[in-house]
């Protein structure tokens, strides 16, 4: 017998939100992704990518993407950020990027919970590590949603079942 | 006139004609009981010399007389000295500076020269309360003095004696200070009490002293408290001058502020001579205000004394440096460890839920599950051991009122949220209540309903909350007036008598047979908020069908 459909398969749903008008113009919301941990960048490209965005750039630095933002070579709507990579911070890195493109939202995933309040202070949304599949897919909703030229309001996250416990115990 | 025999009852000034050495030498002649001599010098040279004065001792001691002499024993005289030391016993005193003789009659003065051949008047007195106030002043500087055989020996064997003062004087400190800088050719130890100390010091030129001899190859260690002023000042003022090889560098280290045990300067010059300078106000900013008495001496027992409190001041502060450092490289790599190991749980979660959904089959996504619970386990337990190390490494003296009730409803709130695939159903009734602890209260609470969790099979947990004060209706509290009781009871799997026992045991020995959870759940309740803690059997005889923590928590008044 096949098991229950997992509710990953309705957590990667292609969103809705994913195919309006991004801040960018190109028809589809643009992610970024600035992450020092490959395995890491390797799984939220994907995740992003079954989500129905556009992973437009990868970054293992800060200064990276500042250079990749102010020569113009992406323009991303959004970019999950870590906090700890080498050189400049993620906190620090968004604030400078914002200052030229205010419109950029920003989702700080960080195991650093000292980092919370400031985040959200900023005006960041924030993502404690380590987060659920399903956490980190409403959340790149969400964010997406609320997108300043996206009418995305209508782009809510569905509604996505509570993971299943399986029979099988360890 | 006769000068040694005049009427009874009698001071004057004798006009002597014949020499002083002469009048003294009719002093010994008379019948004598005993005979006091304090001399400026022995080396005289008087008609007789040293001869002659050793025969006028041996006519008292004929006499059945006794001699006592006080003089200052030198080098140069220790001959001398020898030669009399056969009829009189004599004493050593550096810096007399008079000449006077006292029987058990009569007193005779002379000038205090060395001259014993010059002619001039001499003070004589057969009074007798003159004659006792004399006796009694040699009986002082005597009981001073050291045996002159100790002091011979010391100068057949070379060995300086020591030298002891007391100064009062700010400015005549102030210039021995400074001069004991300026001769130092080896080594110069320096504590100073407070920072305000070296501020003052600096002001009148002391550091540059230090400098300057630090230039001239002399090694320079220095220990004072350190204020933002002296590091902005001084800023290579560091031991780290020395690891950059600057071999003429000051050797300075921040001290913790001795004041409260020591509130004295020390200063020592190449191992051989000191200078305590007493703070008498330490508040003060001017050198002459702040200091009292001083005192100098090149006493070895003394001297070493004062190196030893320094070399301890010093090694304390470097064990102190030391274990900050290592405190501070154990925070770090354990925050690298945790850090570093929630990023590999975040990978190892994200990848086995995108797996989970690929896969076909109940029992590979059982497999996949046990990953996922192992990781979330994994998580649990490193959020658990920064909690616990949090909760080890705080000061505890920021203890204030808290608010019980809500903290125990946060808790509750957060486990739900963290669990929402469980279906917590609490019972409880809470009243207002207010403690004594800190924001880390939450944290008793969400490891003890979290352990419920965890050992309770199913999706249902059922949890029931009690908050009472104690000497409550339950008549349990006895000693614990003054306390709130916080009863959480689940019914889970429950706890074995062996691993509550370990429980009570202090730290990280709990962990061992409990995990980390009761282990912050004691050091929090116990060792910092001074509360109580039990593990009971929900059903007294039988501990598999639920446990029941009871913690007790000092009221707020």
């Amino acid at each position: 017998m096949v098991a229950t459909p997992p509710r990953t398969q309705r957590v990667l749903s292609k969103s809705r939100g994913s195919r309006k008008k991004s801040a960018s113009g190109s028809g589809m919301a643009s992610i970024a992704i600035v992450e020092n941990e490959l395995n890491l960048i390797s799984i939220y490209s994907y995740v992003v990518k079954e989500l129905g965005f556009k992973p437009v750039f990868i970054a293992r630095e800060g200064e990276e993407i500042l250079k990749a933002v102010a020569d113009g070579r992406t323009s991303p709507d959004v970019i999950i950020m870590d906090y700890r990579l080498p050189g400049m911070n993620g906190i620090e890195t968004a604030k400078r990027i914002l200052e030229n493109r205010p419109a950029t939202r920003v989702i700080v995933a960080s195991a650093d919970d000292s980092i919370r309040d400031e985040s959200i202070s900023l005006g960041f949304s924030f993502l404690q590590k380590p987060f659920s599949l399903e956490t980190f897919a409403k959340r790149i909703r969400r964010v997406v949603s609320q997108l300043p030229d996206n009418p995305s309001s209508t782009v809510a996250a569905r509604s996505l079942p509570r993971r299943k416990r399986s029979s099988h115990r360890a | 006139m006769n000068a040694v025999n005049p009427p009874r009852g009698r001071t004057e000034m004798l006009d002597i004609s014949e020499d002083i050495a002469g009048t003294i030498k009719k002093f010994f002649t008379n019948d004598r009981k005993r005979v006091d001599v304090c001399a400026v010098d022995v080396t005289l040279n008087h008609p007789g010399g040293i001869a002659g004065m050793a025969e006028a001792y041996v006519n008292v001691v004929k006499n059945g007389g006794r001699i006592r002499l006080l003089t200052e024993i030198t080098e140069e005289n220790v001959d001398s000295v020898a030669v009399l030391m056969k009829s009189a016993e004599i004493r050593h005193l550096p810096g007399i500076g008079g000449n006077f003789v006292v029987s058990d009659t009569e007193y005779l003065a002379t000038p205090g020269t060395r001259d014993f051949r010059m002619k001039g008047p001499v003070l004589y007195s057969n009074e007798d309360a003159f004659v006792r106030h004399n006796e009694a002043l040699f009986e002082t500087l005597w009981i001073n003095a050291i045996p002159a055989s100790q002091r011979v020996r010391d100068i057949e064997e070379g060995f300086v004696a020591p030298t002891t003062e007391l100064h009062f004087d700010a400015l005549q400190i102030q210039r021995l200070y400074t001069e004991l800088l300026k001769q130092a050719r080896v080594e110069i130890l320096l504590l100073l009490p407070t920072s305000n100390a070296f501020h003052r010091d600096e002001k009148i030129g002391i550091i540059d002293l230090l400098r300057k001899a630090s230039k001239r190859g002399v090694k320079v260690s220095l220990l004072a408290p350190t204020d933002p002023l002296i590091q902005k000042i001084f800023p290579a003022f560091e031991v780290k001058d020395k690891e950059k090889g600057d071999s003429n560098a000051i050797n300075y280290r921040a001290i913790s502020d001795t004041s409260s045990r020591n509130t004295t300067k020390i200063l020592v010059i190449d191992r051989s001579a000191s200078l305590m300078i007493e703070e008498r106000d330490p508040s003060k900013k001017d050198f002459a205000e702040a200091i009292g008495a001083a005192t100098y001496t090149t006493s070895d027992p003394t001297v070493r004394s004062n190196i030893h409190f320094f070399e301890r001041v010093r090694d304390e502060t470097d064990q102190r440096v030391k274990e900050e450092r290592s405190r501070k490289d154990a925070e770090l790599m354990q925050d690298i460890l945790a850090h570093d190991m929630t990023n590999y749980n975040q990978v190892i979660k994200l990848n086995a839920e995108v797996l989970e959904g690929k896969l076909g089959n109940e029992e590979s996504l059982g497999f996949v599950q046990t990953i996922l619970r192992a990781a979330d386990g994994s998580s649990d337990l490193i959020k658990r051991a920064k909690t616990l190390s949090k909760v080890l490494s705080q000061d505890k003296g920021a203890l204030h009122e808290v608010d019980l009730r809500q903290s125990l409803v946060r808790a509750l709130s957060l486990v739900k949220e963290s669990n929402p695939d469980r279906r917590v159903k609490s019972l409880h009734n809470l009243p207002d209540a207010r403690v004594i602890a800190d924001e880390l209260l939450d944290e008793v609470f969400v490891n003890v309903l979290s352990n419920a969790l965890e050992y309770t099979d199913g999706i249902r947990v059922p949890i029931d909350l009690r908050l009472e004060q104690a000497g409550g209706p339950n008549g349990s509290a006895g000693q614990r007036n003054g306390c709130w009781r916080v009863v959480i009871t689940d019914h889970g799997r429950g706890i074995p008598d062996e691993t509550k026992r370990l429980v009570s045991r202090r730290h990280l020995e709990s962990a061992k047979g409990s995990g980390l959870g009761l282990s912050i759940v004691r050091a929090l309740v116990v060792d910092r908020y001074s509360g109580t803690l039990e593990l009971k059997n929900r059903i007294q005889s039988d501990y598999t069908k639920g446990t029941s923590v009871e913690i007790w928590l000092p009221k707020a008044e």
